[in-house]
C-alpha cells in the first residue's frame, strides 16, 4: 500500500499531518512507521493489568498526543475517551466493562497492521 | 526582515517531550528559524537550561513525562527566577481547564494543543519571542541611558573638583607657596583617613565616598587667605603679634567666603569645607585658633587636615623658612613643637609615612 491508501484506510488527514513534519512526506512516513514501536500502548495495557489508574491516565494521555500528531484521529479519540473515563473516576468500570478498551486495542492493532503494509 | 534577523543570530528553542514523534513534529516546525535543542524530560531540560540560559529564546514543554514532568519543571524554573525571562509554551494533548489553569499559574505564556497546526504555532511562538526580545532590548536601553547619566554626573563632579583645585592653587600661589601644596595636602588627608579607619574602625566610621569628599574639601582650607594682604602673606620674616592676629583671621574669612556660595549650604562637600576652613588650626590641647577647641570637639576631618597641613608646610620652602627634611619634620610634630595632636592620629600618621613615600610625591 502507498501512503495515500494507508491514509484513506485510517481516515488520516494527510495534508495536515504532513504539514506537521515540515511538509515532508518522506519524513512523515518515516515517523508513521515508527508508531508500532511507540511504548504508550504497551504501557496502557500494563496499567490495565495492574489496575493502576494513574499510569492508565498517563499512558492514554501520551497515546492521544502521539496519535493526534500523526493524524491517527480515531485512535486519538479513543485514547481521549479513556483519559476522560479515568478522570471521571470510572477507572474501575473500565477494568470491568472492557468495551472502550477493546475498541482501543482493536483500532491500535488495525493501525499497526496497515502501517506495516506501507511501502 | 524578522526572518533575516533570526537567521543571522539563530537563537535556540528548547523542545522538551519524552516522545520522539512529538519532538520530531516540533523540530520540523521550527528548524528553519531556530537552532533546536531537545530534551526528553524536565530534568534534562533543566540541566541544559542552566548551561545555555542566555542562548535559549523559548521553551516548548510537554506535561506528562517521566523523571520530571512539565509542572515540576515549571516549579524549578520559577525557583531559579527564570519565569518571565524565557517564555514557556505548554504543548499538550490535554487542554482541560484544570491543566490550563495550573500552567498559567506557573507562568507559562501560552498553551498549545496537540495535534499542533504548524502555521499557528509558529505565529504564536514567534510573536511572544518577539515581545520578549523587544522588552529585553528596552531594558538594555534604559540601563545604557542610566549609565550615561552616571557618566555625566561623574564629569560634573570632576569639573567641580578641577575648579576648586584651580582657585585654591591660585590663592596658594599668591601666598608664595609652591602651587602643589593643596594637592599633596588632599592626598595626605585621604591616606590618613583610610589609615585611621583601619586602626580604629569603631571610632572612625567614614565611607570611601566621605573620604573623597573630605579630601576635596581639604583643598579649600586656606581660601580665607585671599582676604589677607600681600604684605602679611608674603612677609619674609617673623610676623608681629598684631600681624599674626590678622593672619589668624584667614580661618574665619574662609568661612565667610564659603557662606557666600548660594544654595549649597546643605551640600556635604560644603559642610566639610566650612568646618575645615574654620578649624584646621585648632589643636588637640586647645592651644589652636580661632575657637580654641579641644580634643574631640574638633572634628576628625579638621584634625586630619591640620596635621597634613603642618607636615606639608614644614617640608616645603616658604618665604620665611627653608624646607625641613622629612625626618626633622616628623620629629618636630611628635615633640609637640607644632602643637599637640590626637594620639590616634599620630599613630595613623606614622603608618602612612611608612606606607607612602612622601618625598617621592613632591
Ligand atoms: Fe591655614
Ligand atoms: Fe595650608
Amino acid at each position: 500500500m502507498n501512503l495515500e491508501e494507508v491514509a484513506k484506510a485510517l481516515a488520516i488527514d494527510l495534508d495536515a499531518s504532513v504539514a506537521r513534519f515540515a511538509g515532508n512526506r518522506t519524513l512523515y512516513a518515516r515517523f508513521l512507521k515508527k508508531f508500532p514501536d511507540d511504548q504508550s500502548m504497551t504501557q496502557l495495557q500494563t496499567a490495565i493489568e495492574q489496575k493502576d489508574s494513574q499510569a492508565l491516565e498517563r499512558s492514554a494521555h501520551t497515546l492521544k498526543g502521539v496519535c493526534a500528531n500523526l493524524g491517527l484521529s480515531r485512535l486519538a479519540d479513543l485514547a481521549s475517551a479513556v483519559v476522560s473515563a479515568v478522570r471521571n473516576g470510572d477507572a474501575d468500570s473500565l477494568y470491568a466493562d472492557t468495551g472502550l478498551l477493546n475498541d482501543c486495542r482493536k483500532e491500535y492493532d488495525r493501525v499497526c497492521k496497515l502501517i506495516t503494509e506501507l511501502q | 526582515m524578522q526572518a533575516d534577523n533570526r537567521a543571522s543570530i539563530k537563537e535556540s528553542l528548547l523542545v522538551v517531550d519524552d516522545n520522539e514523534i512529538n519532538r520530531a513534529v516540533l523540530v520540523g516546525t521550527f528548524q528553519d528559524e531556530y537552532n533546536i535543542i531537545e530534551a526528553e524530560n524536565g530534568k534534562e531540560a533543566l540541566d541544559i537550561l542552566l548551561q545555555e540560559k542566555n542562548s535559549i529564546s523559548a521553551i516548548l514543554l510537554d506535561i506528562v513525562m517521566p523523571v520530571m514532568d512539565g509542572f515540576a519543571f515549571l516549579e524549578e524554573f520559577r525557583k531559579r527566577s527564570l519565569t518571565g525571562v524565557i517564555p514557556v509554551f505548554l504543548i499538550t494533548a490535554d487542554t482541560s481547564e484544570r491543566n490550563m489553569y495550573r500552567g498559567y499559574q506557573l507562568g507559562v505564556m501560552d498553551i498549545i494543543e496537540k495535534p499542533i497546526v504548524p502555521y499557528f504555532v509558529k505565529r504564536r511562538v514567534n510573536s511572544i519571542i518577539e515581545l520578549f526580545r523587544a522588552r529585553k532590548s528596552l531594558s538594555q536601553t534604559v540601563r545604557h541611558q542610566h549609565g550615561q547619566i552616571m557618566e555625566k554626573d561623574e564629569e560634573i563632579n570632576k569639573l567641580n573638583y578641577a575648579l576648586i583645585e584651580t582657585l585654591s592653587t591660585a590663592i596658594e600661589l599668591r601666598s608664595g607657596e609652591s602651587g602643589s601644596h593643596v594637592k599633596r595636602l588632599s592626598r595626605l588627608t585621604r591616606f590618613l583617613l583610610l589609615e585611621l579607619r583601619e586602626i580604629c574602625p569603631d571610632q572612625i566610621k567614614v565611607t570611601d565616598e566621605e573620604i573623597e569628599q573630605i579630601a576635596a574639601a581639604a583643598i579649600m582650607h586656606d581660601v580665607g587667605k585671599i582676604a589677607i594682604s600681600d604684605a602679611i602673606l608674603n612677609k619674609p620674616g617673623k610676623l608681629t603679634a598684631e600681624e599674626f592676629e590678622i593672619m589668624k583671621t584667614h580661618t574665619i574669612k574662609g568661612c565667610e567666603i564659603l557662606s557666600l556660595v548660594p544654595n549649597y549650604q546643605d551640600n556635604v562637600l560644603y559642610r566639610y569645607a566650612y568646618d575645615i576652613c574654620r578649624h584646621h588650626h585648632e589643636r588637640w590641647d586647645g592651644g589652636g585658633y580661632p575657637d580654641g577647641l579641644k580634643g574631640d570637639e574638633i572634628t576628625i576631618w579638621s584634625q586630619v587636615v591640620s596635621i597634613a597641613d603642618v607636615f606639608d608646610a614644614l617640608t616645603s620652602e616658604r618665604v620665611y623658612k627653608k624646607a625641613f627634611p622629612v625626618d626633622t619634620a616628623v620629629d618636630m610634630i611628635y615633640s609637640g613643637q607644632c602643637g599637640k595632636f590626637n594620639p590616634f592620629l599620630l599613630k595613623a600618621f606614622e603608618e602612612v609615612l611608612k606606607k607612602y613615600d612622601y618625598a617621592a610625591q613632591k
